[in-house]
């Protein structure tokens, strides 16, 4: 279940990013000598293709937005319930970011560097998010920590709320947007090799100092990208927190189940308008990678 | 600082990379270790930097025991091959590198970055980056950062290697410069006898992990211990055969008689000749003198350079004054006499025989 929202917000977060991060030297293809007809075609293919995907999708929000006025569009997103559900998304962004940044940095630098016994089977199911269905995913935790399930009198031990409550839609955020970082992080840290770290420790560098300073700067980018489409994949979340949170107003309703009820209860005005501030927050987001990518390059 | 290495042992999996070396090198000097490749240099510098932990035997530095000390602590700078230049830091950033981690006052990183700049010869470079800089430049930075935290060692492995024949020419006797300017014990990995017999003090010659000799260029040069090292060391012709009663018999019929004859074994022998060690006449003028026909003839400035082939088919190199030659009269196709001058002889062992 995507509205047509979500998915739009979806679009515009991947495909421009992982073009312009990935190929920096598409830029030089420009003048490899290719027939002036075939280059143009080609040119006038990809402008169509993300105008007719991105642009025109985005474009459509605004006059759907701000068909009521300002006035109104400004006070569909500043309703306490549309307020609750853009700070709820930021939670579980944010926690996803930060708990999948670590944990897959260290999943990364271990995949990579050592060898262990199962480390294939690691290396299989660390894909698993990318592949289950979000809505399994909801369901799953929901059987986890639901009434009578494994995980149930753990939680309930600790004192935690999981099924319908916060903790397991943040459970289910960070599972979707695991493999990020860490798919970004291996290749590059493979690449780089260890002979780096090594001449750090010869250096006088202690294992702390040489991760601070050698490797984490030698891998900054891909972390960072890794790191932008993990906010990107959980700010859009729709069906796992829709499944394990149950999407109660003011409660446990983000801004993508906010968009979905509202579209339900007609209120088009605050859908669209709230549709607009994410796709808004991730052109922010992308757009703050772009610029710390040219300073970089200097 | 003094670097003992005693019967090390490396093994990486069934694959022996070292197998029981053992070598000293003395404080201030600059020392090679060369071999073919697969002969376990990298792994011993490795092993002495710390970064791999051999499977038997002892490192000590100025006569105490390295091997539970960590990279970090035994005072060694490392230039890898590919030099390992930290990319996403300035030039004089990665020199500072060892001076920043132990928490040096600003003052006094500064004034090492300035000064190693200048002593490589990289003044101005300190806001460039590292892929801003040609090879050579690189490898100077690697040196520079290396020196920088003053280690007592310096271990440098194939400094060359990765340099074009012009860059490595001018680098190495750059080095040698650098190595009596700042005067800190050094070893270089290298696999190119020239480059050693060049700029170092002492060479230690490798072979399958073991040590086959230790010595002044010179020394091997004019006294190679085993066959390996007569063979690696220098251009040399060398000819298999039989010794028996002070004669040697080598390349089906043809005899030498042996210098110093008498105190070898007999046995089967592999003989060693450089090229400038025969004489060559148009007749036969000595009991070990032997007939050749001259295939090639090659003028190198004052010299002449001759392909023999002897009458088993065996080819020789011989090498000759030019001016001599010419006084010879002969050419392609002529026959000649040639009279080995000095000869090495090795039991097919490899020990010295003569």
């Amino acid at each position: 279940m995507i509205t047509p929202f979500s998915r739009m917000k979806a679009f515009a977060a991947e495909p421009t990013v992982g073009k312009s991060t990935v190929y920096p030297q598409l830029r030089r293809v420009r003048n490899s000598g290719r027939p002036n007809l075939a280059r143009g075609v080609l040119i006038a293919i990809v402008l169509i293709y993300v105008t007719a995907l991105i642009v025109v999708p985005v474009m459509a929000l605004f006059p759907k937005a701000f068909s009521n006025g300002i006035g109104a569009s400004w006070d569909a997103i500043t309703s306490i319930n549309a307020l609750l559900a853009l700070r709820l998304t930021f939670i579980l962004a944010v926690a996803a970011v930060v708990v999948n940044t670590i944990f897959g940095i260290v999943l990364a630098m271990v995949m990579v560097r050592q060898n262990f016994w199962g480390k294939r089977f690691v290396n299989g199911i660390i894909d698993l998010p990318f592949v289950v269905s979000p809505v399994i995913v909801g369901f799953m935790f929901l059987v986890l920590f639901g009434r009578g399930g494994w995980l149930a009198p753990t939680a309930d031990f600790i004192g935690i709320k999981v099924a319908f409550s916060w903790p397991g839609m943040m459970l289910a955020t960070i599972f979707v947007s695991l493999p990020f970082v860490c798919r970004e992080l291996m290749p590059v840290l493979k690449e780089m090799g260890i002979e780096h770290e090594q001449a750090a420790y010869t250096l006088g560098a202690t294992r702390w100092q040489t991760f601070w300073r050698v490797t984490l700067p030698g891998v900054r980018r891909a972390l960072l990208y890794g790191i932008t489409l993990t906010f990107a994949r959980a700010m859009g979340e729709f069906g796992a927190i829709l499944i394990v949170g149950g999407a109660i107003a003011g409660k446990t309703e983000t801004s993508t189940l906010f968009i979905f009820r509202s579209l339900d209860n007609r209120q088009y005005v605050a859908a669209y308008s709230t549709a607009l501030i994410l796709a808004l927050i991730s052109f922010v987001v992308l757009a703050s990678l772009e610029l710390v990518k040219r300073k970089q390059r200097e | 600082m003094s670097v003992l290495v005693k019967n090390l042992v490396k093994k990486f999996g069934a694959f022996g990379a070292v197998n029981g070396a053992s070598f000293e090198i003395k404080e201030g000097d600059l020392a090679a270790l060369l071999g073919p490749s697969g002969a376990g240099k990298s792994t011993i510098l490795r092993v002495i930097a710390g970064l791999e932990k051999p499977d038997s035997g002892l490192v000590q530095l100025d006569g105490v025991d390295a091997s539970n000390l960590s990279p970090q602590k035994r005072g060694v700078g490392f230039v890898f091959q590919n030099y390992a230049l930290f990319k996403h830091m300035t030039i004089a950033n990665n020199i500072a590198f060892g001076l920043a981690v132990r928490k040096t006052p600003k003052k006094e990183t500064e004034d090492r970055v300035k000064e190693l700049l200048n002593l490589v010869k990289l003044e101005g470079y300190g806001n460039h980056y590292p892929s801003q800089l040609s090879g050579g430049q690189r490898q100077r930075v690697a040196l520079a950062r290396a020196l920088a935290p003053r280690p007592k060692v310096m271990l440098l492995d194939e400094p060359f290697g990765a340099l074009d024949a012009q860059v490595r020419q001018e680098l190495r006797e750059w080095i040698r410069r650098l190595h009596d300017e700042v005067h800190v014990t050094s070893i270089f990995v290298t696999h190119d006898q020239e480059e050693a017999l060049e700029i170092s003090d002492r060479i230690v010659v490798l072979n399958k992990g073991l040590v086959e000799q230790i010595g002044t260029p010179k020394e091997l040069y004019d006294h190679p211990a085993t066959a390996f090292v007569a063979s690696f060391i220098g251009p040399v012709n060398m000819l298999r055969g039989e010794a028996a009663r002070g004669m040697a018999t080598v390349g089906g019929g043809m005899k030498f008689e042996l210098p110093g004859s008498g105190s070898q074994t007999d046995g089967s022998v592999a003989v060693f000749i450089r090229p400038y060690d025969f004489d060559l006449s148009r007749s036969r003028n000595a009991g070990a003198s032997v007939q050749a026909k001259i295939q090639r003839v090659m003028t190198i400035g004052g010299n002449v350079k001759l392909n023999l082939s002897l009458n088993d088919g065996h080819t020789i190199e011989v090498q000759v004054g030019r001016d001599y030659f010419e006084t010879l009269l002969v050419g392609p196709g002529d026959d000649v006499w040639v009279t080995p001058k000095v000869v090495k002889v090795f039991s097919q062992e490899g020990e010295a025989k003569s």
